[in-house]
């Protein structure tokens, strides 16, 4: 059981974490700040009943990413104000074309292929 | 190209830097707060926005008619999320932005253990009440407020909630001048559960600590000037901002469409009130079965909840949003905006 007063130390400490993996499902920074959001504020409402917090919100993670592709229609739209996109280290054009190609896969696909980046993040969402 | 290569890729980008977002905390605690408005809708029919509060396969206890979006006096924002005592957060005395002056006339308490229920006795001066709510949680008992013959007379306070909820406490005015008895009750009324495997799987009731009190309020002596509305946002997913129609309530009670095919409507306010201004939608002059609390943008993203209607798209639908206040609003204007989206 996750006590609620450790939930703001998560938000801290394991959010930059969790924002990489939203971005390599959204290919965006601001979508993915988006949905890091929505993904976390989901899962206060279950905090009390989780057992393994990163590894819960990483799951709402998916399924909210997966269901925002979905509907098309989302009703939470990125804020104004989130932080621009970085410039990001000039890649090779075949990783370049790579990156894009995942980028195309439909969600569960990219979903799939994201979290197998990370053995760690296959077995935390298998648990 | 390997796995091998695909791997490096996506590390190469996921260790990429990350924009920092200072912001973070309150743009979630004002999710937090719209999820559970959303929750609470749940069985406001046609308003299928609500269906994202789904997601998580959680239904709630019977709607309440409430919005959370009140006058915030020096209370700690919700997004500290860090107990501490509710008491704290209910002050004595504080004027909102507007200049309404609220002066507290009781103030009691619904423990983790003990009684669910607590009456007060308040005396009816003719100025408008409000109940004002504080919780320590987790909590899954919201209190209701009745008079002593039991009729509700308070909108329900939402989920437990570190910040202070304020609530209209809707008086019949035959009690001026006299005493009034007001019951929290914190007694569990409705069967809520987590939906699993499609099973629905009762809830475990939690009770909170629920700090409360009655405020008597008094409004600025001239109308307030509600703050200029932001503007919707062009676009709601695939669908673009294609007619939006503003004003003033109590001035400005009703906005008109014509539209045809699918349609989404999403409302935006600001005062301080603007958490109790409620709208309904009419279809050529037949109620559509839609009806919520306007929208308020404080900070983060804006808070979408698109109403979503279907019309025959060989005719045009006249579609009329109404909009009506919880409880009084002498000198307390709401600045609202409605948008229609179509694809």
């Amino acid at each position: 059981m996750a006590d609620r007063g450790i939930y703001q130390d998560f938000v801290v400490t394991r959010s930059d974490r969790l924002l990489r993996t939203a971005y390599l499902l959204t290919h965006d920074w601001a979508s993915a700040e988006d949905l890091l959001q929505e993904s976390l504020a989901k899962a206060w409402f279950a905090w009390a009943r989780v057992e393994e917090p990163e590894a819960y919100v990483r799951k709402v993670l998916v399924t909210t990413y997966t269901s925002w592709w979905r509907r098309r229609w989302r009703r939470e739209l990125p804020s104004d104000d989130l932080p621009d996109t970085p410039a990001s280290d000039p890649v090779s054009d075949d990783r370049d074309a790579l990156w894009r190609a995942v980028g195309r896969l439909p969600a569960r696909q990219r979903a799939v292929v994201v979290l197998r980046v990370d053995e760690t993040m296959v077995k935390e969402l298998h648990r | 190209m390997t796995v091998h290569d695909l791997r490096d890729v996506l590390r190469e980008h996921g260790d990429g830097p990350s924009p920092a977002n200072p912001a973070r905390h309150e743009e979630i605690a004002a999710r937090i707060r719209r999820i559970r408005l959303r929750r609470r809708a749940l069985g406001g029919g046609g308003v299928t926005a609500v269906a994202a509060a789904v997601a998580l396969g959680v239904s709630l206890l019977p709607g309440s008619l409430s919005r959370p979006t009140e006058p915030r006096p020096a209370t700690a924002s919700e997004a500290t999320l860090v107990p501490k005592q509710p008491a704290d957060f209910l002050p004595e005395r504080f004027t909102t932005s507007d200049g309404t002056k609220y002066r507290r006339i009781a103030i009691t308490a619904i423990k983790r253990a003990g009684p669910t229920k607590v009456s007060v006795t308040i005396p009816v001066s003719g100025k408008p009440l409000d109940v004002g709510a504080v919780c320590a949680g987790p909590s899954t008992d919201a209190p209701s407020v009745s008079t002593g013959d039991g009729r509700s007379t308070s909108a329900d306070f939402g989920g437990c909630s570190r910040s202070m909820q304020l609530r209209p406490l809707l008086v019949p005015a035959a009690t001026s001048g006299s005493k009034l008895t007001l019951t929290f009750n914190t007694t569990v009324r409705g069967g809520g559960c987590l939906m699993r495997n499609g099973t629905c799987v009762p809830r475990k009731p939690t009770r909170g600590l629920w700090s409360l009190a009655v405020y008597e309020w008094t409004p600025p002596a001239r109308p307030a000037e509600p703050p200029p509305l932001k503007a919707l946002p062009d676009h709601a997913g695939e669908a673009r901002l294609a007619e939006t129609k503003t004003g003033v309530w109590p001035q400005n009670g009703s906005a008109t469409f014509k539209v045809r095919g699918k349609v989404g409507f999403d409302t935006l306010c600001t005062g301080d009130l603007a958490g109790r201004l409620w709208f309904s939608f009419m279809a050529n002059g037949h109620p559509a079965g839609g009806s919520g609390s306007c929208g308020v943008w404080e900070g983060g993203a804006f808070p979408s909840a698109v109403s979503e209607f279907s019309y025959p798209t060989n005719k045009t639908t006249t579609v009329k949003v109404t909009w009506k206040l919880l409880g009084t609003a002498t000198n307390r204007p709401v600045r609202w905006s409605v948008g229609l989206y179509q694809k």
